[in-house]
C-alpha cells in the first residue's frame, strides 16, 4: 500500500512523507516522535490539515464568543471589559 | 501494538486525540500503527498547541473576568463561550473565582466541559469543586458512557472528590441493573 503511494501520492499532489513529517513539525513547534514517521504522506498531511484546522477554528470561535459575550456585560462595564481585552 | 491492552489504550488515544481535533476517530485510524507511548506524546503535543493558541486573548478574557460577579461569567460562559471554550478559560481563572462559577451551572454543561478540559491544566481548579459536584458530573458521564473522559481525571482529584465519583458510578451501575431486572421481571400487557 506505501509503495502504490510512493506512485500514486505525487500524482494526486500529495507531499512526499519527509515534507508532510516536516510541515507537521512546524506546526507542532516541536520534535515529533519518531514513530510517525511510519505514517505516508498523505497521513501526516492530513494529521497537518487537522491541527491547522482546529486552530483556526478555535480562533473563530474565540473572536465570535467575545462579541456575544459583550452583549451579556452591563453597558456600564462594558468600557472597562473592553480595555482590558483589547 | 504488542497486546490487547495496548490496543485497547491506543484506541483511546486516538479517541482523545480526535475530541482535541474536533474529528471523528475513524478519520484517525491510521494511527493505530503508531506506539502507544508515541500517541500520548502526539496528543500531549497536540493538546499544548491547542492550549497555547490564543493565549493572550484567553489570558485577558480571564482577567477581564474578575470585574464581573461569578453568576454572570457563568451566564457567559454557558451562553457566549460554550464547553470547549470554557474549558480552555477554566485553568486561567483564579481557581477560587473557577469553582465559584462552576457552582453556578448547570450538571449537563459542565459534563460537556469536561470532556474537553485538559486536566492538567486545572488541576487546582479540579480539586477545588466540592465532592458533590465532582459526584453530579460523574453521575452525568457515566450516564453518557463516557469512561474515556473519566479516566483523564484520575490522579487529579483529592480522596473526597474521589470517593464521591466512584459512589456515583456504582449509583448509576445499581440504577442501570435495577432497572433492567425490572424490565425483565415487568408482567406484559
Amino acid at each position: 500500500m506505501e509503495g502504490l503511494y510512493s506512485i500514486l501520492g505525487p500524482m494526486r499532489g500529495a507531499k512526499p512523507a519527509e515534507e508532510a513529517f516536516e510541515a507537521l513539525r512546524t506546526q507542532l513547534g516541536a520534535e515529533l516522535p519518531d514513530g510517525l514517521r511510519r505514517l505516508d504522506g498523505e497521513q501526516l498531511a492530513h494529521l497537518d490539515a487537522a491541527v491547522r484546522e482546529a486552530r483556526h477554528r478555535q480562533a473563530e470561535a474565540l473572536a465570535a464568543a467575545g462579541e456575544r459575550a459583550l452583549r451579556h456585560v452591563p453597558r456600564l462595564l462594558r468600557g472597562p471589559i473592553r480595555r482590558i481585552t483589547g | 501494538m504488542s497486546t490487547a491492552a495496548d490496543a485497547r489504550q491506543g484506541r483511546a488515544e486516538i479517541l482523545k486525540l480526535a475530541r482535541i481535533l474536533q474529528r471523528d476517530p475513524t478519520e484517525l485510524g491510521y494511527l493505530q500503527r503508531i506506539s502507544l507511548a508515541d500517541l500520548r506524546a502526539l496528543r500531549d503535543r497536540v493538546t499544548d498547541v491547542l492550549w497555547n493558541a490564543n493565549s493572550s486573548t484567553l489570558n485577558r478574557l480571564a482577567a477581564a473576568s474578575k470585574l464581573l460577579p461569578a453568576a454572570l461569567t457563568a451566564r457567559i460562559s454557558e451562553r457566549a463561550f460554550g464547553p470547549l471554550l470554557s474549558a480552555r478559560m477554566a485553568g486561567r481563572l483564579e481557581p477560587e473565582n473557577a469553582v465559584s462559577v462552576a457552582k453556578r451551572l448547570p450538571i449537563p454543561f459542565l459534563a460537556d466541559l469536561a470532556i474537553e478540559l485538559d486536566p492538567r491544566r486545572a488541576s487546582a481548579v479540579i480539586s477545588l469543586i466540592p465532592p458533590a459536584q465532582i459526584a453530579a458530573i460523574t453521575g452525568e458521564l457515566v450516564r453518557r458512557g463516557e469512561y474515556v473522559t473519566m479516566g483523564r481525571f484520575v490522579g487529579h482529584m483529592g480522596d473526597a472528590a474521589m470517593a464521591a465519583a466512584l459512589g456515583a458510578m456504582d449509583a448509576r451501575r445499581c440504577f442501570r441493573s435495577r432497572s433492567r431486572s425490572r424490565t425483565r421481571t415487568a408482567p406484559t400487557a
